[in-house]
């Protein structure tokens, strides 16, 4: 007996990547000749290693609870049937394929069919594996050295006050590093598709993270070394080499003057009751932009390069940074159901910059953000370095040029369409059981 | 499964905001005892605070000079994001930072909260030329910490006040607010300037880490091209100088690092670190279809990938043979 | 006066200045200091280059503003995103009595530059210590340059009264000063209201107000000076792809756009934006069917910096398409050649460049230069309007849509 298995949004090269959100599959019978067979035949998929790499788990419909295990029945006629897998929260894969999907006949051990997957999840960098650190950094360290992506010779735009404009000082400024990090971890997919942006938990010692082996080891006035398998010690921005980075804390012991990720997620209108919120006008995000963000990137002192908004960028360390300030936005809507932008507590400003209300041009929900809409000349910049939006085939959001709040429901919660095939270690799936 | 996860994570979340919010409540009733403390104090010295100001316990914590550092650094962590949002609170850091006979703590506080105050970028607009005065103040403040944090995102900048400062102080035309081999890296940042006699000048006589950041930022001078091939090459400078010489020699000079790469990679009386920093480098980055083309080359790396007497060195050249594209 | 000279201490060329700034010929003296590519700017720091240019251009307010230093103190409003030197435009400005065309424009344009950017500066000397005796701030400069032209700057005023309502843009120093210079010019004829709450990319509160024509594009074929079967150069140079030419076989054959750059620029209005036109300007030709018409090409002013794979990834992260036609080239010998050629607006520090002009030739198919646009902000449009004009097509009339024919 054949068996055909499909999962939707595989790449190019037929592998699928899965997070938290559940992805639509289809099984069905092969060997249907001449309708020599009548009898509808069982099937049940499971993980095929529930002790080792990614963990999957099954259901009959999108929106129904899923399992270890779904039982089938596929008709004899090869009519594909649909089932809807996700990732286990808790369970991530640490290698590509290494969750892998068993389709057996019910009853028998033999699998009919086997396909590997990977449950690709964004993870705290310092818990990280050796083997997922150095595929991390290699592969950002290929980027850099191909002035690819993000990586774009545009030296000069630290310095123009209207590109900082674009996404900060105003309640855009999730969305548009929410963006700018998607951004960046697709070309790092580009290059090997098992990697994701792991993000720097800023509220916690993260020894392994400052170290030669990862993002370096400070020495004496600012100096950050590599070791020789290390390839961002070949690390280059603006025309220079290497990293001026020098904490204002012990990177063993101690950790970023800012403040937890509880108080965090109670930041905006009057506390104690606020918790994140919106308010009038969006003061949660206001606020978080100062501390834990801002005060994240003035833990280090004077000269380094992520100390300072024009710089910051040059150091690798800022994309942990910002992965985690994501992290922080994504528990906030998991906890308090803020997936719908047209809801006001979910965002404010949920019109254009010419609504009424409005704010800041790229800052509005219905806004499209600089640089991917490739709008250009006052009053945005006028360069547009990075047009359009990368599109992939495992996500079919955002588009090409995406507005402000096209980055919210970025799991798919309310719109499977918007989906964007990322997700974070200890952000589920959903709203929060309440 | 993943509904188990899910529960076990929000009960979790659940707490700590329970936690915070039980915690944040009691700092809040501290925070207005200190408060009404400091009116008293200040109505019976009759000082007094702008009026929409002296309402606001947070503030008034924040600005009496006469209380401990705690209390007033405490105000910055526990309340400075809702403060950050209104411009008094900008002012009255930028007036912390600029008394001189306040307390060092509390203006190093003040001064980290203002440049985290400069990542909102649109709404710190105004408030932009008063920080810069307040930073170039600090040049000449007469608390280390202070000075150094000043300067250094002064240079970082590339303000050319603070630039000839450090220039002048160099050529002992002035004094430096900073260590000189902190001066010349700062200057280094920058490099449309002449840095280069400094930078070897701290080669010449830096630690290692010092000789580090010198090869790094030599690295924008194509005059140093042969002063880092000569360093990559020296035995007897240290590892990590070496590697980030050859990195900086790979910035100005990619086909000479690659020429040098190769020799040492398959140098087995090298080091075994400088070798394998060469042959990451050689497989991954730059023209690896060339490299893989030099048919000597990857037979050499077939001897080097079996040399146990270098383990590490042999398993990078065996990554580099695996990885070699089919012929 | 004793020469200035490269070795000349730069605060012995401030004192220059000074000293000219009360002369009675001293405007065309000063105007003379301009070019950056006097030999006496040779060596000097960018920092250097920055100062002596803000301080230069600051002291035509006390000696009057001659035409010749009009095209630098416009480039700088227009191009300046350093405070200093911004500032000292502004003020050298106010040595003109009445505005001419395009510089209300510039001084509009270097509020919106500098937002974000302000910075206190001073002009009391050259180069004071801090803290300073007589400080004040670029833009403070600026909208008083503005309020200096009075009822000539009348078309810029409905933009300044909606940049004066702007508090969470600008510092109370220079909201203060916008609103002496409304107070001053007293009510508009409320033609060109501007909604004040306008922040749309389509809000059309620039479009409505004429700020003053552009007629750069006619200023500068005009002065173009014919060049007479130059002697052939023997510069050698390498494109992005490493691959070596000769400047004059290659610039031969069919008309050339020639851009001037360095991948180090640290100005966005200056090299990142010239070559983002530059593949602009090559858009428009394809799309016009013109793509054969002309070659596109840069060449670099760090040509030890700038190796190939640097000039490759420069020009296409701004859209540049390569091709047979349109390359980016280091020159790898006779960079001299190529400086005396075009007579390039650029001068060098120890390792790199230190300051430059904004600079684009035409050249003909012989290699020579029939146009240039420099110094200030050039346009797609008045480029093609130069080629049509320059090389029109066999047959066809010769369209004179926008410039006169070079005297």
């Amino acid at each position: 007996m054949q068996i055909a298995m499909a999962i939707a949004r595989e790449d190019a090269a037929g592998r699928n990547y899965l997070t938290w959100a559940p992805v639509q599959g289809t099984v069905r019978l092969l060997d249907v000749d001449a309708g020599d067979r009548v009898d509808p035949v069982s099937v049940t998929l499971t993980n095929d290693n529930p002790e080792v790499g990614g963990q999957l788990e099954f259901a009959p419909a999108r929106d129904q609870n899923r399992s270890a295990s779904l039982d089938l029945v596929l008709p004899p006629d090869g009519s594909p049937v649909d089932f809807w897998v996700a990732g286990v929260v808790g369970k991530p894969s640490s290698t590509d394929g290494d969750a892998v999907i068993r389709v057996a006949e019910a009853g028998a051990v033999e699998a009919l069919v086997s396909k590997p997957v990977m449950v690709r999840i964004r993870k705290n960098a310092n818990q990280l594996s050796p083997a997922e650190r150095d595929r991390f950094t290699t592969t950002l360290a290929k980027l850099n050295d191909q002035g690819a992506g993000l990586f774009k010779d545009f030296r000069e735009m630290h310095r123009q006050q209207l590109a900082l404009a674009q996404a900060h000082g105003a309640p855009g400024f999730l969305s548009w590093h929410r963006a700018y990090l998607l951004d960046l971890e697709r070309e790092l997919q580009r290059l090997d598709p098992s990697v994701t942006l792991p993000y720097w938990r800023f509220d916690q010692p993260a020894p392994n993270l400052f170290t030669a082996d990862f993002m370096g080891r400070s020495g004496a006035l600012g100096n950050v070394s590599f070791s020789g398998t290390n390839l961002l010690r070949q690390w280059q921005t603006d025309g220079a080499a290497g990293v001026t980075r020098e904490p204002g804390f012990n990177v063993q012991t101690g950790r970023a003057n800012v403040i937890n990720q509880a108080i965090t997620l109670l930041l905006g209108g009057d506390r104690p009751n606020a918790i994140f919120d919106t308010g009038t006008d969006q003061d949660g995000f206001d606020e978080m932009e100062f501390n834990p963000h801002g005060n994240a990137h003035t833990s280090f002192t004077g000269s380094s390069y992520i100390r300072s908004r024009g710089t910051a960028p040059r150091d690798p360390l800022f994309f942990l940074l910002h992965c985690n300030v994501d992290r922080l936005w994504a528990r906030w809507q998991w906890f308090h159901n803020r997936f719908d932008g047209t809801q006001p507590n979910t965002f404010f400003f949920r019109g254009s910059a010419t609504s009424t209300p409005h704010t800041d041009i790229g800052h509005n929900l219905l806004d499209t953000m600089w640089p991917w809409n490739n709008v250009t000349g006052f009053p945005r910049p006028d360069n547009a370095p990075r047009t359009p939006f990368p599109q992939v085939a495992t996500a079919t959001a955002p588009g090409p040029a995406p507005t402000v709040g096209d980055m919210i429901d970025y799991l798919g919660f309310l719109n499977a369409q918007s989906a964007m095939n990322f997700a974070y270690d200890d952000v589920p799936f959903g709203v929060a059981p309440t | 499964m993943s509904e188990q996860a899910a529960q076990r994570l929000e009960e979790e979340l659940r707490r700590e905001l329970r936690e915070a919010q039980a915690a944040h409540s009691q700092y809040l009733s501290e925070l207005e005892a200190t408060a009404e403390a400091s009116r008293a104090a200040r109505s019976s010295m009759e000082e007094g605070l702008p009026g929409d100001l002296d309402d606001d316990p947070a503030m008034t914590v924040l600005t009496d000079t006469s209380l401990p550092d705690e209390p007033r650094i405490q105000v910055l962590h526990q309340l400075g994001p809702s403060l950050s949002r209104r411009d008094e609170f900008i002012e009255a850091l930028l007036a912390i930072v600029k008394d001189r006979s306040d307390s060092p703590a509390v203006r190093e506080a003040a001064l980290q909260a203002l440049g985290s105050a400069a990542f909102q970028v649109l709404r710190f607009r105004p408030h932009q030329p008063a920080y810069d005065d307040a930073l170039h103040d600090l040049v000449a403040d007469p608390v280390p910490a202070l000075r150094e944090a000043a300067v250094g995102i002064l240079a970082q900048q590339h303000d050319p006040v603070v630039q000839e400062t450090l220039i002048q102080g160099l050529r002992g035309e002035g004094s430096l607010p900073v260590e000189r081999e902190r001066a010349i890296l700062l200057l280094a940042e920058d490099d449309h300037l002449d840095n280069l006699p400094w930078l070897r000048e701290l080669y010449r006589s830096g630690s290692e880490s010092v000789r580090e950041q010198s090869v790094r930022f030599m690295g924008s001078y194509p005059d140093a091209r042969s002063t880092l091939e000569g360093i990559l090459r020296d035995k007897n400078e240290s590892t990590s100088v070496r590697q980030q010489s050859g990195a900086s020699l790979r910035h100005l000079a990619p086909d000479r690092f690659e020429a040098v790469a190769k020799e040492i990679s398959t140098d087995t009386t090298d080091d075994p670190e400088v070798r394998t920093a060469c042959l990451t480098a050689l497989q991954h980055l730059g023209d690896t279809a060339r490299v893989y083309a030099d048919t000597e080359f990857v037979h050499r790396m077939q001897d080097v990938s079996g040399d146990e007497s270098a383990p590490q060195v042999a398993q990078v050249a065996r990554e580099l043979l695996e990885r070699r594209p089919d012929l | 006066m004793t020469a200035l000279k490269r070795s000349t201490p730069e605060t012995d060329v401030g004192a220059r200045i000074d000293a000219l700034r009360h002369l009675a010929r001293g405007r065309d003296q000063l105007a003379a200091l301009l070019p950056e590519n006097l030999p006496i700017y040779e060596g000097r720091s960018a920092a250097q280059m920055g100062r002596l240019r803000g301080y230069l251009l600051a002291a035509f307010a006390d000696t009057g503003l001659p035409d010749a230093a009009l095209p630098y103190v416009v480039e700088s409003l227009e191009t300046g995103h350093v405070a200093y030197e911004v500032a000292g435009a502004a003020i050298g400005l106010r040595g003109l009595k009445t505005p001419a065309a395009g510089v209300v424009a510039a001084l509009v344009r270097a509020i919106d530059n500098l937002s974000g950017a302000d910075a206190t500066v001073s002009f009391q000397s050259y180069n004071p210590a801090w803290p300073y005796a007589q400080p004040t701030t670029a833009l403070t400069e600026v909208v008083r340059t503005i309020g200096h032209f009075g009822v000539q700057a009348q078309a810029a005023l409905p933009r300044l009264e909606v940049l004066a309502q702007q508090r969470e843009r600008f510092s109370s120093s220079v909201l203060e000063e916008m609103r002496r210079v409304l107070d001053r010019a007293g009510p508009g004829d409320g033609e060109h209201a501007c909604d004040a709450a306008c922040a749309g990319e389509s809000c059309g509160c620039e479009s409505a107000v004429d700020l003053g024509s552009d007629d750069s594009c006619c200023a500068e074929m005009a002065s173009a000076e014919p060049v007479e079967d130059p002697t052939p150069m023997r510069a050698m140079l390498e494109d992005q792809d490493g691959r070596p030419e000769r400047f004059e076989e290659f610039f031969r054959g069919k008309p050339s756009i020639v851009a001037f750059f360095y991948t180090r620029c640290d100005n966005p209005y200056k090299c990142s934006l010239t070559i983002t036109k530059l593949a602009a300007l090559q858009a428009s030709l394809e799309e016009q069917g013109l793509a054969g018409a002309l070659k596109v090409t840069a060449i670099t002013y760090d040509p030890e910096f700038d190796l190939p794979h640097r000039l490759r990834l420069y020009g296409s992260d701004r859209g540049v398409q390569f091709g047979k036609d349109a390359r980016f080239f280091r020159v790898t010998s006779g960079f001299q050649e190529i400086r005396q050629r075009f007579h390039l607006g650029v001068n060098y520090g120890a390792s790199t460049v230190n300051r430059h002009q904004t600079e684009v030739y035409l050249l003909n198919e012989h290699g020579e230069i029939s146009a240039s646009f420099t110094r200030m902000r050039w346009e797609v449009e008045a480029v093609l309007s130069a080629l049509e004009h320059l090389f029109p097509k066999p047959g066809q009339a010769q369209e004179r849509a926008h410039c006169p024919p070079a005297p």
